[in-house]
């Protein structure tokens, strides 16, 4: 479970401005009164005094539709750097259905849409061009509601942090048998056995762990679980010589995510980096996180 | 693309507003535009346009068209009919929430342009309701809403409701400049008065029941009912058998400057636009801008309102001598009348007396005063006025008139303007309608001025003294558009007088009497006084939004009793005391009054308060709180010492 930050946004984070409706609304007002005044006639005076009184209550009601916003994010976010990594942020809205806008960063793409009463998960677009460890930019959320005459806005420190693996983009790399790489024939692989294979009838130095517990209930008799590990071949990925450091890391991280999409065996030795031959989420996460971070 | 359901309903709503709209002005809808825009709407609605640029270069070079064909059409109307093409083409390309906005802006425009010429009651509401399409449809853009809600238009009316006393502030107490420039084509207008007198082709009058004028008095005598002319327009040109204006007339020589005289009429001009404004004929302007011509025509300045000041010397127009066009006279043109004319030259010497034969004659004819004469023949129409059909209403027997004096040689021109009105006691004002129009005739008489002839009044007195109604007969009352009996009239009653009321409180109300209105309440510098209540209304209503948002967001953060703790915890922090996860508010305070037992009373009355807050159901909520306040405050007084004991 990754942490969590809350906030609720106050009345004193929000901006206001006119919106360029607002600029065009308050010219019509000023021509109505021109025109009104010219003409001696008072129902276009009338009208632009109404479209004044308009625009100033909406400052008010614009600022109220940020007013009061539950939001809740992660502060930890990892993905592949030069793709789309949304923030899923949580967003509870007290009352009324409102259309907001929310982008991270003056760069990053704008998520617009109705936000309804009540809670809400937002994907927050946000895509980091290189590798490692992104502070995420401040959050900006606006709103228009309920005329459009007025964009008010509020800025919000995150203090999230996104770890980007490298853009995986295919490449040559060397792939080394292991373990004859290292030439000790004892090391096994750091695989995790956790492929069901079949069921064996159950003796009793395999202990309670591997009995299974489902057909034991079920009166079927006392059978235990066999796990094997995919039999493939491991190997250990190693830069090609000669190549840009940048790019190896990218094929490596491209060969890595296909081999683990594969549930094959595989260890990582480059540099500072070395590590033995495995499989699974956890050694994926492991091998992804070091090429993230390398300096 | 498809189109959200949210954006659909928003063009949906401002095309209702749209015709809404079109239906007021629809006598000033050039013809080949409004087919563009039904057109255009329908297609739109059978989503079978054509590409949009197409749709928009046709409809605009309708409007060209349009411009070509009305040729004379006024600066008003051209405009207008452009800014109604224009929205309706802005409405069809809004796809998308920014142009849905653009459109019910030009819409809101159009609304305006459109109150120029239609500002009745009925208008007004249309318009109302039109405004009220167009909030809508800019709230349900910003709310998404995919189904239109009920919901909305109580929105659209809440927000209405809300802005309509600031703007009603606005509207009392906001400065009026004056008109920044004359607008072009200001005389276009042609109801009520009409700038040529032709009486042969009316065959009969439709009474217009709308506003004129109003007329306020200050310390000044109301004149009696026959004495109450208030002349607009004068013609000079006869043709032998219409009267037009002829030409212009040149300014009167500045009069000398009066001193402010307290004695003032305040008119208020309710018609369509003029040059020239109605006034008795004396007074002087108190606006030096505001210019009287030879022909005794008051010309408008910049305003509907104006004010004259009494002056006792004789207006000097009425001192001009006469030009030649005054004395023309078509030969042949009225053969009989000609002849009646010469008769009494030949008979009188003195015009006086021509003039008093003239009145004797009018006296003896039997000449009936009816809205309904009939057409009069192109050929001698004026000798069939006066001796064949013998009838006729003011502008025959004022046309007749003038040609008789002109062809015995007394030089003679038309007035046309008003000429009665109702007093109104309880306003202290005299309202004066369009169906007060008039004409009558003044003569160059010995010693040497120009003096008021009217024969309306030699034939039917009381048209002079008690108004149109009184000289009718039933027949000619019907047409006056108030018969006396009549179910559907007396059920339009409240309205007229909803109508009439809304026209003399808010469509009248202009820069004169916004002055008078706030000169009685403020005194003087009144202006400069309403400018800082307005200013002062203004910062009071920012600042009470302000606290009304920021109470709101104090209540939402609610629960006194957690902010008091939240005091507390902060204040122990700063002394290394912080709860352990898990810990109990009672386990927590017996821990920090080991620490330092000075602290004991306090913590035991805050615990003890905020308990009872938390889980008693009818403590006193104040009292506890109060309670919770002081032990806090208690507790950052004492010092810490010692840490641990």
């Amino acid at each position: 479970m990754t942490q969590q930050q809350n906030l609720r946004i106050s009345l004193r984070r929000v901006f206001i401005l006119p919106s360029a409706l607002g600029w065009l609304w308050a010219a019509v007002g000023g021509l109505l009164y021109v025109m009104g005044v010219n003409t001696s006639s008072n129902v276009p005076l009338i009208l632009g005094f109404l479209m004044l009184a308009l625009q100033l209550l909406a400052i008010f009601l614009t600022a109220q539709t940020l007013h009061g916003l539950q939001l809740q994010w992660p502060t930890q976010l990892e993905g592949w750097a030069a793709e789309q990594l949304p923030l899923m942020l949580q967003l509870a809205v007290p009352k009324g259905s409102r259309y907001l806008g929310l982008q991270l960063g003056p760069s990053g793409q704008r998520w617009e849409g109705i936000c309804r009463a009540g809670v809400q998960q937002i994907p927050v677009p946000w895509q980091g061009e290189s590798r490692g460890l992104h502070k995420l930019p401040r959050l900006r959320i606006d709103s228009q509601a309920p005329l459009g005459l007025w964009v008010c806005w509020v800025r919000i420190q995150l203090n999230s942090e996104a770890l980007l693996y490298p853009a995986p983009i295919a490449g040559a790399i060397n792939e080394i048998p292991w373990p004859q790489a290292s030439g000790k024939q004892q090391a096994k692989p750091n695989i995790e056995p956790h492929d069901f294979h079949s069921l064996q009838p159950h003796r009793p130095e395999e202990g309670p762990q591997r009995l299974a517990w489902k057909q034991l209930a079920r009166g079927h008799g006392e059978f235990s679980k066999r796990f094997e590990a995919p039999t493939a071949q491991a190997v250990l990925l190693t830069p090609q010589m000669g190549m840009a450091k940048e790019q190896a890391l990218n094929a490596i991280a491209a060969r890595i995510k296909q081999l683990a999409a594969n549930g094959e065996c595989y260890g990582l030795q480059l540099l500072q980096i070395n590590i033995k031959p495995g499989s699974g989420s956890n050694h994926r996460r492991e091998c992804l996180r070091s090429l993230a971070l390398l300096p | 693309m498809k189109q959200e359901a949210f954006i659909r309903q928003a063009q949906a709503l401002q095309a209702i507003a749209l015709l809404l709209l079109l239906s007021q002005v629809i006598t000033d809808l050039l013809p080949a535009t409004a087919f563009g825009i039904l057109v255009a709407l329908a297609l739109r609605w059978q989503k079978k346009l054509p590409r949009r640029r197409l749709i928009s270069l046709g409809l605009l070079s309708l409007w060209a068209i349009n411009q070509l064909i009305a040729g004379a059409a006024g600066w008003l109307e051209a405009a207008s009919n452009l800014l109604w093409l224009l929205a309706a083409l802005r409405l069809l390309e809004a796809n998308d929430r920014k142009n849905i906005g653009g459109s019910g802006l030009l819409l809101l425009l159009a609304l305006g342009l459109a109150g120029l010429q239609a500002n009745g009651l009925g208008a007004s509401l249309l318009a109302a309701a039109a405004a009220l399409l167009v909030l809508c449809s800019l709230l349900g853009v910003q709310q998404s809403a995919e189904k239109l809600k009920l919901g909305l238009f109580g929105q659209a009316v809440a927000l209405l409701s809300l802005a309509l006393p600031l703007a009603g502030g606005l509207f009392l107490l906001a400065p009026r400049l004056p008109a920044l420039w004359q607008m072009p084509g200001a005389n276009g207008a042609s109801t009520g008065l009409s700038d040529e007198l032709d009486p042969g082709s009316i065959a009969s009058l439709v009474q217009n029941d709308s506003a004129a004028a109003l007329l306020q008095l200050k310390e000044i005598q109301l004149p009696p009912p026959e004495a109450r002319y208030w002349r607009v327009r004068v013609l000079n040109n006869f043709n032998g058998r219409s009267w037009q204006p002829g030409p212009t007339a040149p300014l009167e020589i500045n009069p000398l400057p009066v001193l402010a005289s307290k004695q003032q009429q305040h008119w208020t001009y309710q018609g369509p636009k003029r040059n020239t404004l109605p006034w008795p004929g004396v007074g002087t302007p108190q606006d030096h801008k505001q210019r009287i011509n030879r022909n005794g025509e008051l010309l408008r300045a910049s305003n509907n309102s104006y004010v004259l000041l009494k002056s006792t010397n004789q207006p000097s127009w009425q001192l001009q001598p006469p030009l030649t066009i005054q004395s023309q006279w078509p030969l042949g043109s009225n053969p009989k009348l000609e002849a009646l004319a010469r008769q009494w030259q030949q008979q009188y010497q003195d015009p006086l007396q021509r003039v008093a034969a003239a009145y004797h004659w009018f006296k003896a004819q039997g000449f009936e005063y009816t809205l309904r004469p009939g057409l009069m023949p192109t050929q001698a129409p004026l000798d069939s006025v006066l001796f064949e059909k013998k009838r006729g209403f003011c502008e025959h027997y004022a046309a007749a008139l003038a040609a008789l004096m002109r062809a015995s040689a007394i030089p003679a021109r038309v007035v046309i303007g008003y000429q009665g009105g109702e007093w109104q006691p309880t306003a202290g004002q005299l309202q004066i309608l369009q169906r007060d129009a008039h004409a009558w005739v003044e003569l160059w008489l010995p010693p040497g001025q120009w003096r008021t002839v009217d024969p309306t009044a030699w034939i039917a007195p009381n048209r002079i003294s008690q108004g149109v109604a009184a000289s009718l007969s039933a027949r000619d009352q019907e047409q006056l558009g108030r018969p006396v009996l009549g179910w559907f009239n007396q059920l339009l009653l409240p309205w007229q007088k909803l109508d009439q009321g809304w026209s003399e409180w808010i469509i009248s109300f202009d820069r004169a009497q916004q002055n008078l209105l706030l000169e009685k309440y403020l005194g003087p510098e009144a202006s400069f006084k309403a400018i800082q209540i307005l200013a002062g209304g203004l910062c009071g209503l920012l600042f009470l939004g302000i606290s009304l948002l920021w109470r709101k967001q104090q209540l939402q953060k609610g629960d006194k009793a957690k902010q008091q703790l939240d005091r507390l915890l902060h204040y122990l922090a700063k002394k290394q005391l912080q709860p352990i996860p898990g810990e109990s508010l009672a386990a927590f305070i017996e821990r920090a009054q080991m620490q330092d037992i000075r602290l004991k009373p306090d913590l035991i009355e805050f615990q003890d308060a905020y308990y009872r807050m938390r889980f008693h159901e009818n403590c006193d909520k104040k009292t506890e709180q109060k309670r919770l306040q002081s032990a806090v405050k208690n507790l950052k007084r004492l010092r810490f010492f010692a840490q641990g004991s």
